[in-house]
């Protein structure tokens, strides 16, 4: 048998199940690989391999039962309080929802991810342990904030990762390092002993290689079932101004080829105030994930998120009630748009993974710092509430991933996972199968 | 002093942001990345949007007429 973390994770599920893999070999074999591959790729910030181990020895006869999985550095651990991409722990020791969750649907924790410092950025670059690397070109983002879980993911350290997403933290790195990665719909999750607890954007997220994958850890995390609806075709909206305006030519390509190959029926729609999504965005989650840093925190932070705070701080009120009027009609105006067409569709990521040591995308507008087009193509999602995933379709010329984006109303989770699914057999499953080689 | 290092120091004094020695290059090129969107938010005709005084994220919003009965 290959190695089984290169079997997917439905796959170890179903083996451990019906006991044709054992899962405490299943362990031990991702512990190995994690210490084999993980250098290199920082994706991983700290294991424990004993807590794991008892992990597995109570595990329920749950979907999940000894299957092994990665959290990022928001969720709160009974031994290990969320640091949230810092040295410190800011959370208490606790089970947080998340984790009770996963533990008991049977899965086993064996990592904690690396994630973009204070989930304050889109690149995954800022981080005390090192920036994240793309697995795909080490030199290379891995995007962010949930850098580490996207990466560990594509790296085949892991099968299933659990991130969060206040700004497209799932979303924009499972784009950029070829996995699917699926925003729920907010407040859907347990919040306790999470960092978005008090946040009005911030939702868990879900990586899996696939939509199959995805659909199955999500079953677990929702604790309810998300059926395929067989029946009519999913209609598309394409919402060209601003979500397909300034996106890398062969980014737009390989998003259009992929809803074509699909055979969804689209429609052009209009989104009134969509382009004021990004900076009611920025403010509003500026106010948010800025609050309660500690002082001690805040001074050993990069530069650049240390900057980001102190201009939040700067902001006035009223600033923050014009985003706040504008997400009111950001809402409404999905609630039209979802009156004609099932799903909206744009892509991920305006551009591909830039390098680390120079993180610009190159627009057709021109270079661009990554942050700013990044959180266009993605807080929308999170103004208005709604889940959202990311689907791989293709590799840029320069061979990393192309992601395309798509946006269900309330509650629509399993309507996303049909329709990513869709995508991976119409387009022969060329992308999410592709696997990179170990960095 | 210019005027962004005046209305910076100001405004986070206000706040009782700590503004460290080099901080400030730092923050005036973050505030020039947000500069554009935020000048669009500030200019925009609003108008006719009200605020969502019952927000939920997790569930659509309520239709206008029902809100605004307080239904």
């Amino acid at each position: 048998m290959s190695h089984p973390q290169d079997l997917s994770l439905r796959e170890q599920a179903r083996m451990v199940a019906s006991g044709e893999l054992d899962p405490e070999e299943l362990l031990d074999a991702t512990l190995s690989r994690l210490q084999e591959r993980n250098g290199p790729l920082r994706a991983v910030v700290a294991t424990f391999p004993e807590r794991s181990r008892a992990m597995l020895a109570s595990a329920p006869a749950g979907p999940l039962r000894g299957v092994p999985f990665t959290l990022k550095d928001m969720f709160s651990l009974p031994w290990r309080g969320y640091q949230n991409g810092t040295r410190h722990e800011l959370g208490p020791r606790i089970a947080s929802g998340v984790f009770r969750r996963l533990r008991d649907a049977g899965g086993v924790v064996v990592g904690i991810d690396n994630q973009h410092e204070l989930g304050m950025g889109t690149t995954g670059r800022a981080s005390p342990y090192g920036p994240t690397c793309n697995p795909w070109n080490v030199a290379h983002c891995a995007g962010g904030s949930s850098s580490g879980s996207a990466a560990g993911v594509a790296a085949r350290l892991v099968a299933g990762a659990v991130g969060s997403d206040s700004g497209g933290s799932t979303r924009l790195p499972a784009g950029w390092c070829g996995v699917v990665g699926l925003k729920v719909t907010y407040g859907s999750l347990p919040y306790d002993g999470y960092t978005g607890a008090n946040s009005t954007l911030s939702t868990p997220g879900a990586f899996g290689r696939d939509a199959l994958d995805v659909r199955l850890l999500l079953e677990a995390l929702l604790a309810r079932p998300l059926d395929s609806a067989e029946g009519r075709p999913l209609r598309v909206g394409i919402v060209r101004s601003p979500y397909w305006e300034d996106v890398d030519a062969e980014v737009e390509k390989a998003c259009r080829a992929a809803l074509e190959a699909a055979e969804f029926p689209q429609s052009e729609r209009e989104l009134p105030f969509a382009e004021l999504a990004a900076p009611a965005g920025a403010i509003r989650a500026g106010a948010e994930l800025g609050v309660a840093v500690p002082d001690h925190v805040v001074s050993e932070l990069d530069p650049v998120t240390r900057g980001l705070l102190q201009y939040v701080a700067m902001q006035p009120a009223r600033r923050l009630v014009r985003a706040d009027r504008v997400r009111a009609g950001l809402r409404r105006a999905l609630v039209e748009a979802f009156a004609a067409c099932d799903l909206l569709a744009w892509p991920t990521n305006p551009a591909p993974a830039p390098p680390l040591d120079a993180p610009v995308l190159q627009l057709p507008s021109g270079p661009a710092l990554a942050d700013a087009p990044n959180i266009r193509q993605a807080i929308l999602a999170n103004l208005a509430g709604v889940p959202g995933v990311s689907v791989p379709v293709g590799f840029h010329s320069g061979g990393l991933p192309i992601g395309l984006q798509l946006l269900a109303p309330w509650g629509e989770e399993a309507r996303l996972l049909d329709a990513a699914q869709r995508i991976e057999q119409a387009t022969d499953r060329r992308w999410v199968d592709a696997s990179p080689q170990p960095a | 002093m210019d005027d962004f290092e005046d209305m910076a120091r100001g405004a986070l004094a206000l706040s009782g942001v700590a503004l460290a020695e080099g901080d400030l290059a730092v923050l005036a090129v973050v505030a020039r990345a947000f500069e554009p969107g935020i000048r669009m938010l500030d200019g925009a005709n609003i108008a006719e949007l009200p605020l969502e005084g019952d927000l939920d994220p997790g569930r659509p919003p309520r239709p206008r007429a029902a809100a605004e009965a307080g239904a």
